[in-house]
């Protein structure tokens, strides 16, 4: 291996080590080159300039420990990604609230949330779901209704309070760009969070809407599909988005 | 040992030398320490960095036989804090002898 080689795969070590603002990352490479070049200059071969200089994870964990990034700075993307994430998670309720509603129209509210056949009702509680649902024409169906309605409602409620956190985190992420923020957080960490977590969610979903089958019933299925669906399609969209990223990231493999 | 005072020793280096490049002043620290500061040259960038984030050093590229360097140069405040640095190090090694004798 010529100097010239040894100094640049010292150089991608280092690299993948460096941590900070890429203004920050730049200078320490840019140095650390110069500095060996001109130790080769002098006379030293490159392993022992190299040697010298220090190994990359000494020199690398020096300098991350001087340009470390501060503790508000870190809070600030925390609190930017946990409003991001909770954005898509009330937003992804509301629109599973949309589906239950196509579901409502098609099949009727107890495909949507209705109650298994095992279950019965006191008069009293009969009573309370005839008056929320006059029209319906028995106990079961305006239970059916009245839980739909709940359904569709608080799911809509969601989406509205999701589309209020997308404004909340563009606003706050105009308000901080002036942070040299970049590097604080790994560029994975959202949307690994987001396939975790709505993966399993979409999981459990899934697996609560079996259950309904598995009952010989389709009441009340149609709530459990349509936020299965959306839970399903948001981490299958976070899971493009995390391949994206890591083929983007850093060469971490070196040659 | 160097590296709890690396912040002062640096300082000193620039004020004997002047304006100069990182590796001038690793080299510096090493040849007036007679070999004694013998860190890895790699850890001395990032505490020039801290002191130039403190305004106590000042740097600028510069391009010097086809080679770019980072020239370091003390600034007035990184002069005054030498002045005080040095006190409370003489202070302080007067402090241990005392002890020590």
């Amino acid at each position: 291996m010529t100097d010239h080689e040894a100094i640049e795969r010292y150089l991608d070590e280092l690299l993948v080590q460096l941590r900070g603002s890429p203004r920050t990352v730049r200078r320490a490479l840019a140095e650390a080159e110069s500095h060996l070049h001109e130790a080769v200059a002098a006379g030293m071969d490159a392993d022992e300039a190299i040697g010298r200089f220090g190994g990359a994870s000494v020199v690398a964990a020096a300098s991350n420990h001087a340009s470390g990034t501060p503790l508000s700075v870190v809070m600030r993307q925390l609190l930017l990604a946990a409003c991001l994430l909770s954005a898509i998670g009330f937003t992804a309720i509301g629109a599973s609230a949309l589906i239950s509603g196509a579901m409502d129209a098609a099949f009727g509210p107890s495909f949507v949330a209705g109650d298994l056949p095992s279950i019965t009702y006191t008069a009293a509680r009969c009573d309370e779901y005839r008056r929320l649902a006059p029209t319906e024409p028995s106990c079961r169906a305006a239970a059916a209704r009245h839980h739909t309605d709940e359904v569709e409602t608080t799911g809509i409620a969601s989406g509205v309070v999701g589309l209020a956190g997308f404004g909340a985190w563009a606003f706050l992420r105009r308000r901080w760009r002036a942070t040299p923020a970049t590097g604080a957080l790994p560029p994975a960490l959202v949307p690994g969070a987001g396939v975790a977590v709505f993966g399993v969610g979409a999981l459990a979903l899934a697996i609560q809407a079996m259950q309904s089958i598995g009952w010989h019933s389709t009441s009340g299925l149609g709530q459990w599909l349509s936020q299965a669906m959306v839970s399903g399609a948001v981490a299958a969209g976070f899971c493009v988005t995390l391949i994206r990223t890591l083929r983007r990231s850093p060469v971490t493999i070196l040659e | 040992m160097a590296h709890g005072h690396l912040d002062l020793l640096l300082l000193a280096v620039l004020r004997r030398g002047g304006p100069q490049h990182g590796y001038a002043v690793i080299a510096g620290l090493r040849e007036a320490s007679d070999g004694a500061f013998d860190l890895p040259e790699g850890t001395v960038y990032p505490a020039l960095h801290k002191l130039e984030r403190d305004g106590l050093v000042q740097s600028e590229w510069s391009s010097e036989d086809g080679r770019k360097r980072r020239v370091y140069a003390l600034t007035g405040a990184g002069r005054t804090a030498l002045v005080a640095r040095k006190t409370e190090w003489a202070m302080f090694r007067s402090g241990v002898e005392a002890v020590l004798a």
